[in-house]
């Protein structure tokens, strides 16, 4: 089973470029470390000019890279701070996890 | 009557007898005028977050009251390096009796205290909903854990009983519900995550029989086993 990842980040559109400088460096090279697989990162509005969602998705091959990423997230102080630096300047964020629907 | 969950820790110096006769002894509790039940066992290697023997222990007096029970939960004993007292109160519970061996599973877990009380609500709802959509899952119980006679920093204790290890390795820790609905709360890369993941303890242990109190007054699950 394939477990999808989506990180839905809504930020000034003025912040999205140091954001991403920082996701580039501190957080996306330790996700793929653990495991993970970077499927896609996008920009898209809100309806506001002033503001832009960043939507990441990564993909955990299996349940087991799922459980084993999860651990070693938690037990990484950077992954930590990240997410706090990120909520420092977002003005909202989810991350939502996903299973397939149907026969696996 | 007050159900304890007590999580013994042995030294490592210990030499097998020692760690036997406190288990034979503590086994031996079960008789004592007092004790409503008492199952103990060694957990087995799944397990982390916690000591080397879960303790489940139903009294209807003071563990005070119990010397045999202060001697064998009191570190200095011949086997024993710390012990914690977990006192549970029930919020829902779910009865699925069945006969002969299972494994007992405790997840002792904190809440952040700062958590509204609505918060906190929420989140025992979400765990109990557990029971509904894994089937593994037989006998289970959600308790807040009364923190004027307990030890350990401890809020919740989420208990269940399977009929053996595939049940929790694959029913339970793989049910697409537990990954994308419960570990929100337990996830700190989720904003709203509650639960302190470095206070979180999975016991597993072996037990010949059932465990867990049967239902009254709760919530009972029925799964349909054709």
């Amino acid at each position: 089973v394939i477990v999808t990842i989506v990180d839905d980040i809504i930020l000034a559109t003025q912040d999205v470029d140091g954001w991403l400088a920082r996701w580039d460096s501190d957080y996306a090279p330790a996700a793929q470390s653990r495991g993970l697989e970077l499927a896609g990162i996008w920009a898209t509005g809100t309806g506001d000019p002033h503001r832009s969602t960043v939507v990441v998705q990564w993909r955990a091959p299996s349940i087991g890279v799922f459980w084993a990423s999860r651990r070693a997230a938690s037990a990484d102080p950077q992954v930590a701070s990240f997410w706090e630096a990120t909520d420092a300047v977002a003005l909202r964020r989810d991350r939502r996890v996903l299973v397939p629907l149907g026969p696996s | 009557v007050t159900r304890w969950v007590l999580v013994a820790s042995f030294g490592r110096a210990s030499v097998a007898g020692e760690v036997d006769d406190w288990l034979r002894a503590a086994r031996a509790v079960r008789e004592l005028p007092g004790v409503l039940s008492s199952d103990v066992d060694l957990d087995l290697t799944d397990s982390f977050g916690g000591g080397d023997a879960t303790w489940d222990l139903e009294v209807d007096v003071p563990l005070e009251e119990l010397p045999a029970v202060q001697a064998l939960t009191t570190p200095g004993s011949a086997a024993l390096r710390a012990c914690e007292r977990v006192a549970l109160q029930p919020v829902l519970t779910g009865s699925d009796p069945f006969d002969g061996p299972r494994l007992k599973r405790t997840l002792l877990l904190g809440v952040d205290p700062s958590t509204p009380d609505a918060v906190v609500e929420q989140f025992e709802l979400s765990m109990a909903a557990m029971a509904e959509h894994v089937s593994a899952i037989r006998s289970w119980a959600l308790s807040r854990v009364d923190p004027t006679r307990s030890t350990g920093p401890w809020t919740h204790a989420w208990e269940q009983e399977f009929a053996d290890l595939d049940g929790l390795r694959r029913g339970y820790l793989r049910a697409p519900y537990h990954l994308t609905a419960v570990e929100r709360w337990f996830d700190h890369e989720i904003p709203g995550a509650i639960v302190d993941e470095s206070t979180v303890a999975h016991l597993v242990r072996p037990a010949e029989a059932a465990v867990l109190p049967p239902a009254v007054g709760t919530t009972t699950t029925h799964h349909d086993r054709s």
